[in-house]
């Protein structure tokens, strides 16, 4: 998840986008449901290995939908990432990051 | 806009308005938006070509995958410092989800007993135990919040209308009945009776509850129409 976020800077992820992005990496769809999403955002949040910002509500108004809640890693979110392979070495994150 | 939205995606922000409910103002209104950007620019990517049961199907299995994470969440936020206090002086939440939770319990129980099951023995007892643990637990809740509503007036109620109150007092009046229908229903002897009569009292006031739930959604809708 922090990959993708990573990926994605500096403009962050929503929730859809990150959905869609971790369904097109394969590996633990559990991760796309609602809930499961939702729940490990804020964990990671609260955390502080990601902020969060609701955008513009003008943006949102002008395509006709409504507001995303953008995510972005932060420092402390980009030092976890790199030392997470050492921290929890898992089959196949190894091919993940390559 | 609402009328366009599939079906699917109706239903995940029905399922966000149901597990948010009575959830601290902040954490829940933020839940809710998330989903509702979310089922929204799925809506939006699927486009016009998809097949509106299609795409309700793909929310709808990320719903129903995401319930035990929205679940745990919700159990998570009741963790924190003052949600108890709260929920003894708002009692309604605490009372539904045990009551809500009683009803496949009783089934259960009833089943198991039920002479073609023959001897269900230990299973009865465990199930029978939660039961009267479970139905202790909604009078205990009830008997409590209607004491410190005795003590502690609450100023917030009195601009509620009358109809609001009264289906209040009608969801109230469902919980305690049903909770004392079950914790004698597999009582022998006089108690028996005391769950029948239990029983009979709950049936019309779930009645009540539902004909209330009827004026007061019609009163909303009306006075809604005419604001718009």
């Amino acid at each position: 998840m922090l990959e993708v976020a990573v990926g994605r800077a500096p403009e962050g992820v929503y929730g859809f986008s990150l959905a869609q992005d971790l369904a097109e990496r394969g590996g633990d769809t559990r991760l796309v449901a609602h809930g499961t999403l939702y729940k490990a955002l804020d964990r990671m949040r609260k955390a502080g290995l990601l902020s969060a910002e609701w955008e513009d509500a003008e943006v949102a108004a002008d395509e006709g939908r409504p507001r995303r809640r953008v995510y972005r890693v932060t420092a402390e979110g980009r030092r976890a990432l790199v030392e997470a392979p050492q921290v929890a070495p898992r089959a196949g994150w190894g091919e993940a990051r390559a | 806009m609402t009328a366009g939205r599939p079906w699917g995606a109706r239903l995940a922000l029905w399922w966000a308005r149901v597990y948010t409910a009575t959830a601290p103002r902040a954490d829940a209104s933020d839940r809710r938006a998330e989903v509702a950007a979310d089922v929204g620019d799925e809506v939006r990517a699927a486009g016009e070509g998809s097949p509106r049961a299609v795409v309700s199907g793909q929310i709808l299995s990320r719903m129903l995958r995401g319930v035990p994470a929205d679940v745990l969440w919700r159990l998570s936020i009741e963790r924190a410092p003052g949600r108890a206090a709260w929920h003894l002086a708002h009692p309604a939440t605490l009372m539904g989800t045990a009551t809500v939770l009683l009803v496949p319990l009783v089934l259960v129980g009833d089943v198991l007993r039920s002479p073609s099951r023959g001897n269900a023995g230990r299973l009865l007892d465990l199930v029978h135990a939660c039961i009267v643990l479970l139905s202790a637990a909604i009078l205990a809740v009830a008997l409590t919040a209607a004491l410190r509503r005795l003590v502690v007036p609450s100023p917030g109620r009195r601009d509620r209308g009358a109809l609001s109150l009264a289906r209040r007092a009608a969801g109230f009046g469902v919980c305690v009945l049903w909770a004392a229908a079950a914790l004698w229903r597999f009582a022998p002897g006089p108690w028996e009776r005391l769950a029948a009569a239990a029983w009979a009292a709950f049936a019309a006031c779930l009645l009540a509850w539902l004909g209330l739930s009827v004026l007061v959604s019609a009163t909303t809708w009306k006075r809604h129409g005419r604001t718009r």
